[in-house]
């Protein structure tokens, strides 16, 4: 009996505990990430291709840093997707391609959203 | 591949944990919500360990809360008896007085070739024998014959027999144990004099040392011909445990 209520507090506290902080940190660097991101879009819009390259230098830094982290609870695969989309914005921008810019902007935008979104405690998410 | 082979390790050692904290039954004593969780986690171990690119989380975390559900469920199922039909269903009289209750066999489709199968495998080849049957919530058939039918005891020839205990084994594979060799109330010197008695000198080459509760000690060493011995080791009264 005494071994059952352990199991049963010690695993609700390791749900818990794992389950918000793989939430916080996924949600944080989510929303700093769209922020950037929102940012390079605006910047893109009016041309301004040097500054909005430096950004997405800073971007990629940032998601080199939390990347690993958020990919031991999240799928591979949709790290993955940032990582690529993340090139192919600095390609566009290197090039001065504002159109490739701006869609390849737009796609990050929801892959980023996409690391948090799949696992957010949703009704959608749940079925 | 190495991260394969470190991944599966790794889920298996969780895999046998969760099992573990379950206790000890086996398959066939397992209440539903026990087989459905073993089911459950043989399968959420199996999804990352084969995918390198799904987080090894995903696995674990699920296998987690399942255990937190099963913990709770055991804990429902201890404390209340209306939990315990909920979950583990009640034990159903299948024969009943010797005769068979087709009613409640069709309740729990328990079909006629089952109930001949289970006593068969109990040894009863002939139905009326049996006074009692009970379908137990694990699906174990209990069977209890009529009364002119079962085993002739000790007792029902009036024989008063001393209760046999445990014996404790004091040497296994060469190796003393020693909590065993405390709770008889022996050491070390002693059973080495016990072992001179019986002209074995190595302790390695002794396959199993036993002690019984009528204080006779078994000896067997590890060689090929070797002949079991059986020393009487201990009188009634040196028995402490």
């Amino acid at each position: 009996m005494k071994k059952t209520v352990w199991v049963l507090v010690v695993t609700l506290l390791l749900v818990l505990i794992l389950g918000l902080l793989c939430a916080w940190v996924s949600r944080n660097t989510v929303s700093s990430m769209k922020e950037k991101t929102a940012l390079i879009a605006g910047l893109i819009q009016t041309q301004e291709y040097e500054e909005a390259l430096e950004e997405t230098k800073n971007l990629s830094s940032q998601w080199e840093r939390r990347g690993e982290l958020l990919q031991i609870w999240t799928v591979h695969e949709d790290a993955d997707e940032v990582t690529v989309l993340l090139e192919i914005l600095s390609v566009s921008l290197e090039e001065k391609e504002g159109l490739h810019a701006l869609l390849a902007c737009a796609e990050l935008e929801q892959s980023i959203e996409h690391l948090y979104h799949r696992d957010a405690l949703k009704l959608q998410n749940f079925f | 591949m190495f991260t394969v082979s470190l991944r599966a390790v790794a889920l298996y050692a969780v895999s046998v944990i969760a099992v573990r904290i379950m206790g000890k039954r086996q398959i066939g004593q397992l209440q539903p919500y026990e087989l459905v969780l073993a089911i459950l986690i043989a399968d959420l171990a199996a999804a990352p360990m084969e995918n390198v690119g799904t987080p090894l989380l995903y696995g674990l975390m699920p296998i987690l809360a399942l255990l937190f559900v099963h913990a709770l469920l055991t804990l429902m199922d201890v404390k209340s008896i209306r939990m315990r039909k909920i979950l583990c269903a009640t034990p159903s009289v299948i024969i009943r007085k010797g005769s068979i209750q087709y009613d409640e066999m069709k309740r729990v489709n328990y079909t006629l070739s089952d109930l001949c199968e289970e006593l068969r495998s109990q040894g009863y080849l002939n139905i009326a024998k049996v006074d009692t049957a009970i379908l137990e919530t694990s699906g174990k058939l209990s069977v209890f014959p009529k009364s002119e039918y079962a085993p002739l005891t000790p007792g029902d020839m009036g024989y008063s027999l001393r209760q046999e205990g445990v014996p404790l084994i004091l040497v296994m594979d060469g190796k003393i144990r020693p909590e065993h060799l405390q709770a008889s109330g022996k050491d070390e010197a002693w059973l080495m004099e016990q072992l001179g008695k019986a002209g074995i000198r190595d302790l390695e080459s002794m396959l199993i040392a036993s002690l019984d509760t009528d204080g006779k000690l078994l000896l067997q060493e590890k060689s090929k011909n070797a002949q079991r011995i059986i020393l009487n080791a201990l009188r009634p009264e040196e028995v402490v445990w």
